[in-house]
């Protein structure tokens, strides 16, 4: 009897990866990339996006939901780049240049965030949200109107006709790939040949590493506490609201590397647009993964990551098989995206309330009152 | 800083731990910045002005040990490098001498002329600044507020998200 | 002396700054080379244009579902209704009205499955309706390509099928076959010379809604709804069933929704279908809340003012701006300005205006 209860709470667990696998695996067939294709995408993807979902770790920690406002991170990523081309520092040394000069931006953008964050507090998704759009503008109106005139941009070619503003696509030749290209391993043989960038992949490790670590800081223990009960926190003289902050630097930094990282594996810099679909991007993986807005582990972000670019690789074609139409694609890819974050929004609400209702039902005693221990107990994680 | 309650103030570990972090900040950026700073070399293979140096008839030239390339007069390559100090491997076709010469490109800077012919005869300076012709297509400023970047005069506030 | 204290808290510093800045835009304008009259007529356009969409959120406030992001919902329903009456060529006051009766039962359909939704996910419900209702525009646009239109004026020529990206309301033979373009808003406009037109037929319609939603509010299930929204346990405990107060706020949203993008299409000469209406809740949203409406609390009034201001401050600032820097900031301009003022009001402590 426990035995069919806890696969079926295995399967409502992890409802949304199992279905995101399901469908993936169902267009495999009508896709045509080849399986090591697909692998090979995967691999490449996940050295190029997983560090941008790492980001958004902090924030559930310390309580404050999925953080829409990692785009600022992004947007600073963009201009330190901006700065490392038209300085033409390429390379290696080059990404660093620009990490560097995103990281003060990124501190400032993410302690602004994390500020009015706290002033929205119980609505921090939404706020999140229309703050990245506001950011946005800010952001366009820096890169239209500021660079180039009050600050004064070197190489010519990187600039407007018109004067001042910047280009809308801007080339990194000298950076595209560095880190990929680092250290790369070609495995395997005849078709099932893989390229791996194993630089990333060990940026990415030790991103993880420094995640766990934090979490055993004094700090680290501070965010978990305040993402439990703000006002038991408080009780306790932990300053939840600087925490809350710090959580949110923190996150935006990251996604600033995170953002650099996904640009060198690209190979151009989109400046107006190329971080309007980062946060979509991260979320959905964080969610498909398993993950919820209260609670996430980096288990969620791996195979967040691989499933949802697995679908991603798949679907576009085959939703043009089975609509037998061409220019579907990007449509039913979009669809599938906002659909699962959606659907893992509503499951995880649904399954709050659910497990709310058992838990009254075990107050009251009788036949209840098991589930309602074990509600409580994979409520604890 | 991670432990100071709030309140206290700024103590003088806080003071030295942030100017430390600065100071560690502006070493590397100068690092980065040196270690990571490309230029674009123009290798010139074509008479000096006062006819004083002549063109050389055909010239193979390997810069940094990569392939080696030809130069005819009046030939003009150019190639991007990292870092200041670079050689050249040269090979006159007409008496088959071989040069090594090595140059340093720093303080001249994005763009440098090489005039190998220079180089060769061994005149100081053969490295010079260069003002390369950029040419810049005119493109329209992307248009932020409309999802495919064409212009919408009534268009509500819009990002394509 | 007091009474204008109190009605400066009543009606909040921040819309008090707001109306400062519009009219000292107004008072700009002619020294800039903007003309006050075709400025007003503008505002005056686009406020009819979108005062119902605003209007639409409303309900779902007050009956304690939050902002209505989802309002694109709405909005698809009533662009099929748009495009459905366009496939069958009819024309004039006949079209507008062919268009409302197909759009409202989708929007009843489509508000009814949302509300059952919502109420699933009481608390979370914002952020939720932000994707809901992008997923469901991404689905709409593969149903735009896929759905049997076949009217030549609204598919593509080229492939004979599938839905162009915005459908004209008005026909290239504009003297013969006016489809409904402006229909409301010609009707008894009044003209002043060639800048100026009051948009009667508009305005009148926007009135009649918002008597319409006044009136509902006032009668037993309007008050049942209220009540849910501000106290659900003593809603409860007066019978009133929560879930069907909720579900009916949102159909009746959905439906105003439906209107509201008729009634844009026929005014803005287009419907725009694919990701015109993505962001156009996102809007709607900031009209309100610089209205003075909460996430809690909305009234008409709040409609009336916020979309006034909100959509004097979309025309007013971009065109003084650009007349002044002599370039076009208009776009990122409404971007900043719009979203700053949905951020101001979320994070403001929530206090009740009128």
């Amino acid at each position: 009897m426990s035995g069919t209860k806890s696969v079926g709470r295995f399967i409502s667990d992890n409802a949304v990866s199992i279905i995101f696998l399901t469908i993936g695996l169902a267009a495999v067939p009508f896709c045509g990339i080849s399986i090591p294709g697909i692998i090979q995408e995967m691999l490449t993807r996940l050295g190029r996006n997983a560090f941008l979902v790492v980001a958004l770790l902090l924030p559930i920690y310390a309580g404050m939901g999925l953080n829409f406002g990692m785009v600022l991170g992004a947007m600073a990523g963009q201009v330190g780049l901006v700065f490392a081309v038209d300085w033409n520092i390429i390379g290696v040394p080059g990404l660093v240049f620009a990490a560097l000069i995103g990281t003060p931006i990124s501190i400032f953008l993410g302690w602004f965030c994390g500020v009015i964050l706290n002033k929205a507090k119980g609505r921090e998704m939404v706020t999140g949200y229309i703050l990245a759009f506001f950011m946005n503008g800010i952001y366009q109106f820096f890169v239209l109107y500021v660079m180039g005139t009050i600050i004064p941009i070197r190489t010519a070619n990187i600039v407007l006709s018109r004067g001042y503003g910047l280009r809308n696509t801007l080339d990194i030749s000298g950076l595209k790939q560095t880190l990929d290209n680092l250290l790369l391993w070609n495995v395997g043989s005849g078709d099932w040949q893989f390229s791996l960038p194993i630089a990333s992949y060990i940026v990415l490790a030790f991103l993880c590493l420094f995640v766990v670590w934090f979490k055993k800081t004094k700090l680290g223990q501070d965010m978990r506490a305040v993402g439990n009960d703000m006002t038991v926190a408080n009780a306790a003289g932990i300053p939840v609201e600087r925490t809350r902050i710090i959580a949110i630097i923190i996150s935006t930094v990251l996604a600033c590397y995170g953002q650099i990282i996904f640009i060198q594996n690209m190979g151009t810099l989109a400046t107006y647009t190329m971080h309007d679909s980062t946060g979509f991007f991260a979320i959905a993986a964080i969610l498909v993964g398993g993950a919820s807005a209260k609670r996430a582990s980096i288990s969620n972000i791996f195979i967040g990551v691989l499933l949802l670019h697995f679908l991603f690789i798949v679907t576009p074609r085959a939703g043009q098989f089975i609509t037998g139409n061409a220019g579907i694609g990007e449509y039913f890819r979009q669809f599938i995206g906002y659909g699962v974050i959606a659907f893992s929004l509503v499951l995880y609400a649904w399954r709050e309330k659910n497990d709310t209702n058992r838990l009254r039902a075990g107050w009251r005693g009788g036949p209840d009152q098991a589930a309602a221990n074990a509600v409580a107990q994979g409520g604890a994680k | 800083m991670i432990g100071t309650p709030a309140g206290k103030g700024i103590s003088l570990r806080r003071i030295i731990v942030i100017a430390c972090v600065l100071v560690l900040y502006v070493v590397l950026i100068v690092v980065s910045h040196n270690m990571g700073k490309g230029y674009y070399i123009y290798i010139d293979n074509s008479d000096f002005e006062d006819g004083s140096v002549v063109a050389l008839e055909g010239v193979s030239v390997s810069l940094n040990g990569e392939e080696s390339r030809e130069y005819y007069p009046r030939d003009r390559d150019k190639i991007r490098v990292l870092g200041t100090k670079h050689t050249f491997s040269i090979e006159v076709f007409a008496d088959g001498a071989k040069y090594e010469k090595h140059i340093d490109v720093k303080g001249l800077g994005d763009n440098v002329l090489v005039s190998v012919p220079k180089l060769v005869a061994g005149i100081e300076p053969a490295v010079s600044v260069f003002k390369p012709f950029v040419y810049v297509p005119p493109e329209e400023p992307f248009v932020p507020g409309t999802i495919d970047g064409s212009v919408n005069p009534e268009a509500q506030p819009t990002i394509a998200p | 002396m007091k009474n204008i204290k109190q009605f400066i808290s009543d009606f909040g510093w921040p819309r008090i700054i707001i109306l400062f800045f519009l009219v000292s835009l107004f008072v700009t304008a002619p020294f800039v080379g903007v003309r006050l009259d075709a400025s007003i007529s503008d505002v005056l356009a686009r406020f009819g244009r979108n005062a119902i969409f605003v209007l639409a959120l409303v309900p779902m406030v007050q009956s304690g579902c939050g902002l209505n992001f989802g309002l694109s919902i709405g909005i698809l329903a009533g662009l099929l209704g748009a495009a459905v009456s366009l496939q069958f060529n009819v024309f004039g006051a006949l079209g507008f009205g062919f268009g409302l009766a197909v759009a409202i039962p989708f929007a009843v359909l489509f508000g009814w499955l949302y509300g059952k939704l919502l109420n699933k996910v009481k608390g979370e419900e914002m952020t939720i309706a932000i994707y809901v209702g992008f997923a469901s525009v991404m689905f709409m646009c593969i149903m735009w390509v896929i759905l049997p239109f076949n009217n030549p004026n609204m598919v593509w020529a080229y492939a004979g099928t599938g839905l162009r990206t915005n459908l004209t309301v008005n026909e290239m033979d504009a003297a013969e076959f006016p489809h409904w373009r402006m229909i409301l808003d010609d009707f008894l406009a009044i003209r002043m010379g060639p800048f100026f037109k009051f948009p009667t037929g508009i305005l009148l319609f926007v009135a009649f809604c918002a008597f319409l939603v006044r009136l509902f509010m006032r009668t037993r299930t309007g008050t049942a709804l209220t009540a849910v929204g501000s106290n659900p346990d003593y809603a409860r405990a007066s019978g009133v069933s929560v879930d069907r107060m909720r579900t009916v706020s949102v159909v009746v949203s959905t439906v105003l929704g439906a209107v509201g993008s008729l009634v844009y299409s026929q005014s803005y000469g287009f419907a725009q279908l694919y990701l015109g209406p993505l962001l156009m809740p996102f809007a709607a949203i900031a009209a309100l809340l610089i209205g003075g409406a909460s996430v809690k609390k909305a009234s008409i009034v709040n409609v009336i003012v916020g979309a006034f201001l909100f959509q004097g401050l979309l025309t007013m600032t971009p065109s003084v701006i650009n007349s002044i820097v002599k370039s076009d900031m208009s776009e990122v301009v409404r971007v900043i300005v719009s979203n700053g003022i949905i951020l101001y009001a979320l994070t403001r402590k929530t206090k009740v205006s009128k």
